[in-house]
């Protein structure tokens, strides 16, 4: 018998909640304390929680070759870095190598354009002995992806099992590690990404992609590379004391490539007046800015909940994803009433027309609103 | 923001985040440990909230983040014996059964609109995605819950 969808309540897809979950959730409530007033966290930090993921990747790859970002983004998340973004990664010089304890880092990739940072770092024993590397003791090796039940079944054990019983099982040492780019405080822009790959020899690969402050420039950023090793002791189930190290890692940020900003007449919708769109193409791809002018009173939070513009093709298809990975709110609330959302995309060249889509409450049945933006 | 608002619009709240949590979770001992874990975040990071209007959307995002934060820390392979009967006790079984066949990232918008009434503005505030990508989303969630549906 069909359906249809307006017949359909979907709550009734879900049980009533559960009386333990109510109790876990009002008891934790009800055990905060009052106190001093809580000192307004920014936006950005709000947001550090929202944007650290650890993931899991697939990727399949040739014994002789090291698992790096292209792998990584093509695999995940159906995006590509650009040619010159990869060139620029690879770059003489760009490789580093480091020894913690038994452990070798050796930066394979590294680049920055003043709004991102990436980083992979491949991670070995320094004696060549076959210990166990990863990130989580008790994550299972093949969670989420053909590369963790690639790396499982190279070492002969279910997908399913963790890392720690791995070692166990394998009676193998097994070390915690973990490759991070630091950048300076005034020039974080408050997100991060990481994530661990295995190649066919059983070394590592980490990954790492911080956000840079939108105020980020100059020539160079003293930044660090954080290092640090722990072993994990299978009997008792918990890691022993970890060596940590952090290591000067200059980042040259590469100049944009091209910019443009699009000419608008002033467009107010919902109350924020447009004022401007701007194109930045980097060797990463190609970063939109789009600056309005938010009504009196407006809070950063506000401002996100009116949804984000988004640019689309002519033919209103999405852009591939920029490997930044992310779109929102670039700008602080101290710039407020001016607020700046920002958007990337894989792409090599400015477009010479698209779409900017303006989420409008008065709109009819589409949400928004269309401009056609032109070169 | 005083505890007793806090408390207040928690327990108000509370059918809500638990339809959310195991939307991603799907295990109630899983949801259960994101709930107490956002009570307790959310408590910490009050100061952020300006406006009280704003809480249910601000209390879910915090959600979603810890429930990505319990699902990263817990087993996330799962084999087929493990797998838990999609809400069986659910008054509507089917449609339970065929929400659960939808991917993660289309179930959780539908969810968001359809179940918990949020906008597409506030569920692209929620998610940190374009509206234009939470509408297409959602279509595409109507579109593959209709089928499954019309398969059962």
């Amino acid at each position: 018998m069909k359906r249809h969808m307006d017949d359909l309540d979907m709550r009734k897809a879900f049980v009533q909640e559960p009386a333990a979950c109510h109790a876990a959730l009002m008891n934790a409530a009800r055990s905060v304390e009052e106190g001093k007033p809580v000192k307004r966290v920014s936006w950005k930090a709000v947001l550090i929680a929202a944007m650290i993921l650890i993931v899991t990747m697939a990727a399949g790859v040739a014994a002789s070759n090291l698992l790096g970002w292209s792998d990584f983004f093509s695999q995940y998340y159906d995006t590509h870095v650009p040619e010159t973004a990869q060139r620029m990664m690879e770059a003489e010089g760009n490789q580093h190598t480091y020894t913690l304890g038994p452990v070798r880092f050796t930066t394979q990739e590294l680049f920055c354009d003043g709004h991102i940072a990436l980083a992979s770092t491949a991670i070995s024993m320094a004696d060549g002995s076959d210990a166990l590397l990863c990130a989580e003791p008790f994550d299972p090796i093949g969670a989420m992806g053909e590369n963790g039940e690639q790396t499982a079944q190279r070492l002969g054990v279910a997908p399913e099992t963790t890392w720690a019983d791995a070692a166990k099982q394998l009676n193998r040492p097994l070390y915690l590690v973990r490759a991070i780019l630091e950048i300076p405080a005034e020039l974080d822009g408050g997100g991060a990404m990481e994530s661990i790959l295995w190649n066919e020899d059983g070394s590592a690969v980490y990954f790492n992609m911080p956000q840079l402050h939108h105020t980020a420039t100059g020539e160079k950023i003293s930044a660090q590379l954080f290092l640090r090793v722990a072993e994990f002791d299978v009997e008792t189930g918990e890691a022993k004391e970890a060596l940590t190290a952090r290591e000067p890692l200059d980042l040259y940020p590469e100049a944009p490539i091209e910019e443009y900003t699009y000419e608008i007449d002033d467009v107010v919708v919902d109350g924020y007046t447009l004022r401007e769109v701007k194109a930045e193409l980097s060797g990463a791809g190609l970063y939109l800015f789009m600056t309005f002018v938010a009504p009196e009173g407006t809070t950063l939070d506000e401002a996100h909940q009116r949804g984000i513009p988004e640019c689309v093709d002519m033919d209103g298809n999405p852009f591939p994803i920029g490997i930044s990975l992310s779109s929102g709110i670039s700008s602080d609330a101290e710039s407020l009433p001016e607020v700046v959302y920002t958007q990337m995309i894989s792409v090599d060249a400015i477009p010479e027309q698209m779409l900017l889509r303006i989420p409008d409450t008065t709109a009819d049945d589409t949400g928004y609103r269309q401009l056609v933006l032109a070169r | 923001m005083d505890k007793d608002f806090f408390v207040r619009e928690i327990e108000v709240h509370s059918g809500m985040l638990y339809r959310v949590a195991y939307t991603i979770l799907r295990n109630d001992d899983a949801c259960k440990d994101a709930l107490q874990e956002m009570a307790l975040k959310a408590w910490e990071k009050r100061g952020a909230l300006r406006e009280p209007g704003f809480f249910r959307t601000w209390l879910t995002r915090i959600l979603i983040n810890t429930c990505y934060d319990t699902q990263r820390k817990r087993r996330r392979y799962v084999s087929i014996e493990d797998i838990p009967e999609p809400q069986a006790d659910a008054p509507d079984p089917s449609l339970a059964l065929a929400l659960q066949s939808l991917p993660e990232k289309l179930r959780l918008p539908l969810v968001l609109h359809y179940s918990e009434g949020l906008s597409y503005a506030e569920i692209a505030g929620v998610l940190r995605l374009p509206t234009a990508t939470v509408r297409g989303r959602i279509h595409r969630a109507k579109e593959r819950l209709r089928k499954e549906l019309d398969a059962q």
